[in-house]
């Protein structure tokens, strides 16, 4: 479930996180690598959540368990790609980070900052407890942002930041390892992005190609508008980058084979 | 079950069982110094699968049960050997072991690796796993021949790492309900007989075994069960089937599709019978999977049912064959629709049935679908070397294009130039 912008703001008010919510500094991201880099902060329980519930302990185990594993599956899909100069991707675990629930802290200067850094997504989790009046099993909310996508803009109505809710609707515990193809699809787009900027045309499109993949995915275990409208953005990016490479006289790869195309514009 | 054959030699099948324990006994392979069967032309490597703190005695029994299941099913095939590697002073490094396992291999030999990590809570284990094949780089390649042009011919390439397995939650009382099957595994009889006189193999965590396959007959198999010295026969339909795992495991399935794969070879007796093997083992795991969110790992497998099609009928590709293998690789795209591979495949089939005749209508559209699969994933050598022998095809007649002469050369010089930049895979 997608998480609408009003609901976060009440979510924010019943649901202060235990350890007061900040953005360290990860020493990984400012190493000056030309990696590309995935950034997994801390997981961390809203107040009271933690505290001798072994339900929301479990989850949180369970969560970090997925989560490395989908990035880790990410990497490999990566790795496996036959470009030069190769890409590089490093997974940057920043214990110690943990955002607020809507992730406020990446102001602007941030976001440039992380997109700099060659950041494709950053994403961190806010644990919560039975919720006794609703009858709720803990649950997580789980924040991402993809850097490039909110420094860039290249669509301004495509949002760069998501907080998904897991499990799902309608899942219990067991379904979170079912049902988070979600991390992998924001990087693929946050990888996109950064590689058309780089004028790696055929790494981008890849990396947008590949990343609807994942989105249908996502859409599949309960997707709504925003995901919707990533889903739409990244066949155009795809497009718009295949156009780009076309008319880039310095551009004499694969896609200057195929034939030139209209974009959808965006709505 | 039926297949197992006769008299088969001692030379042709070994099998090693050793799990992951403190104990040491018999023909250990430590992952520090993996053994490698100079005698299998396939060999499965288990790895201990990682996990961040120590399971319990029980969450161990399973995982290790699981594995094992593996090779059991493996039985029914060839020259075969199944490794569980042993971790001692240090955990297991899949990297570093299964380098050296690639430095020992003999040219024709396929190693198949599975590994992964683990995670135990509550009542559950949780599985992860990853599977690799390292072989012969002509193993895993496919070449189309689509016109007689020095360039005429294309090749693709099948991927030889497996990462997108879904994570599979098992509890733990499955052990329980794996008992019995595991119990009749371990009794080694005196003739192969259900009612002849027994041993049981003790059936603890920390113990394993060696086993050396003497003989096959009907279900049975003759062992040799080091470094106890015993020597009888074992149902082995016992764990074969994984009926009992009820698909909560449908790795087992794809690892012994892959074991039958890499089994197959064109100069091989029995060649339809490892063909049936590899097919129903596939397609046991895709239907236990119908529901997983594994995408790219079915699509795979799908693309290895029409491949092993092809494996099993050596030379000679009769059309209504290649009609089969398309409907195959054409499951894989559907399944995957931004997985490479499978277009890849596809188009490459596609284009060998158009130059019979055999294809439709596709005829028309097949430069078109080239030209998007490119434009899709334009790091892929396999498409542009697929739309390369394309154009040969058409220079020879074979296929048809919708551009004028000067354009098809002007078309082809760009795709040379292409080629010439990109990297060999």
């Amino acid at each position: 479930m997608v998480i609408e912008r009003a609901a976060i703001v009440g979510l924010l008010l019943l649901t202060p996180v235990a350890g007061r919510a900040q953005l360290a500094d990860c020493q990984e991201l400012g190493a000056g690598t030309e990696a590309y880099k995935v950034v997994m902060d801390e997981l961390s329980f809203a107040a009271g959540a933690g505290d001798g519930q072994a339900s929301v302990v479990n989850l949180k185990e369970l969560l970090a368990f997925n989560l490395t594993t989908q990035l880790e599956e990410f990497r490999s899909d990566v790795s496996a790609l036959g470009v030069t100069p190769a890409v590089n991707l490093g997974l940057i675990s920043c214990p110690g980070r943990r955002p607020s629930l809507n992730g406020t802290e990446f102001t602007p200067q941030r976001i440039e900052t992380l997109s700099d850094q060659r950041v494709v997504v950053e994403l961190w989790g806010t644990l919560l407890a039975v919720d006794e009046e609703t009858a709720e099993g803990p649950h997580a909310m789980i924040g991402y942002v993809i850097p490039p996508m909110l420094h860039f803009r290249p669509e301004p109505a495509v949002p760069g930041r998501f907080l998904i809710q897991y499990p799902k609707a309608g899942g219990d515990a067991a379904d979170v390892l079912r049902k988070l193809p979600e991390a992998s699809a924001f990087a693929l787009v946050g990888l996109g992005i950064k590689a058309r900027k780089a004028r790696r045309y055929d790494l981008a499109v890849w990396a947008f190609t590949r990343s609807e993949g994942r989105i249908r995915d996502a859409q599949q275990s309960g997707g709504g508008a925003e995901l919707d409208s990533l889903l739409a953005y990244v066949g155009r990016a795809a497009c718009e980058t295949r156009q780009s490479a076309r008319t880039d006289a310095q551009y004499s790869g694969p896609i200057t084979l195929t034939p030139p195309e209209t974009c959808e514009v965006s709505p | 079950m039926s297949g197992y054959g006769t008299g088969r030699r001692m030379a042709l099948i070994s099998l090693l069982v050793m799990l992951a324990g403190a104990a040491e006994a018999g023909m250990l392979s430590p992952c520090a110094d993996p053994t490698v069967l100079s005698g299998a032309k396939v060999q499965v490597f288990i790895f201990p699968y990682e996990s961040e703190r120590a399971l319990t005695p029980k969450g161990r029994a399973l995982a290790t049960v699981l594995q094992r299941h593996v090779l059991f099913a493996a039985l029914k095939y060839r020259s075969i050997g199944v490794e569980e590697l042993t971790e001692r002073e240090q955990s297991c490094n899949f990297e570093l072991a299964s380098k050296r396992i690639r430095t020992q291999l003999r040219p024709g030999q396929t190693a198949i690796f599975l590994y992964g990590r683990v995670f135990e809570q509550g009542g559950n284990v949780y599985l992860k796993s990853s599977v690799s094949v390292a072989t012969d780089p002509n193993q895993a390649l496919v070449s189309w021949p689509l016109s007689p042009q020095p360039h005429g011919r294309t090749t693709t390439r099948t991927p030889l790492a497996v990462h997108g397995f879904a994570p599979r939650t098992i509890p733990l009382d499955f052990l329980d309900r794996l008992e019995s099957s595991q119990q009749l595994a371990r009794q080694v009889h005196t003739q192969p007989q259900a009612d002849s006189r027994f041993e049981v193999l003790p059936g603890g965590p920390n113990d394993r075994y060696t086993f050396l396959v003497l003989d096959a007959r009907s279900d049975w198999m003759k062992i040799r069960v080091l470094p106890e010295g015993i020597e009888g026969w074992v149902p082995a339909h016992a764990l074969a089937g994984g009926q009992q795992l009820k698909g909560e495991f449908p790795e087992l399935h794809f690892v012994d599709g892959l074991i039958g794969y890499f089994s197959l070879a064109s100069e091989e007796a029995g060649r339809q019978q490892f063909l049936d093997l590899t097919l129903a083992s596939l397609a046991r795991y895709l239907q236990e999977t119908e529901s997983r969110s594994e995408s790219d790992p079915r699509a795979l497998a799908s693309l290895l049912m029409g491949n092993a099609r092809l494996r099993a009928a050596g030379a000679e590709w009769p059309t209504s064959m290649l009609q089969v293998v398309q409907v195959d690789f054409g499951r894989s795209a559907s399944a995957s629709p931004s997985w490479t591979p499978a277009q890849a495949h596809l188009l490459a089939c596609t284009a060998l049935l158009c130059t019979r005749g055999a294809c439709g209508d596709e005829a028309r559209t097949l430069e078109l679908r080239y030209l998007d699969a490119v434009g899709r994933d334009p790091t892929s050598r396999d498409l542009i070397d697929g739309l390369a022998a394309y154009y040969e095809a058409v220079t020879a007649g074979r296929l048809s294009t919708e551009l004028s002469a000067e354009a098809l050369a002007s078309q082809r010089t760009r795709l040379r130039n292409v080629q010439a930049r990109m990297p060999s895979q």
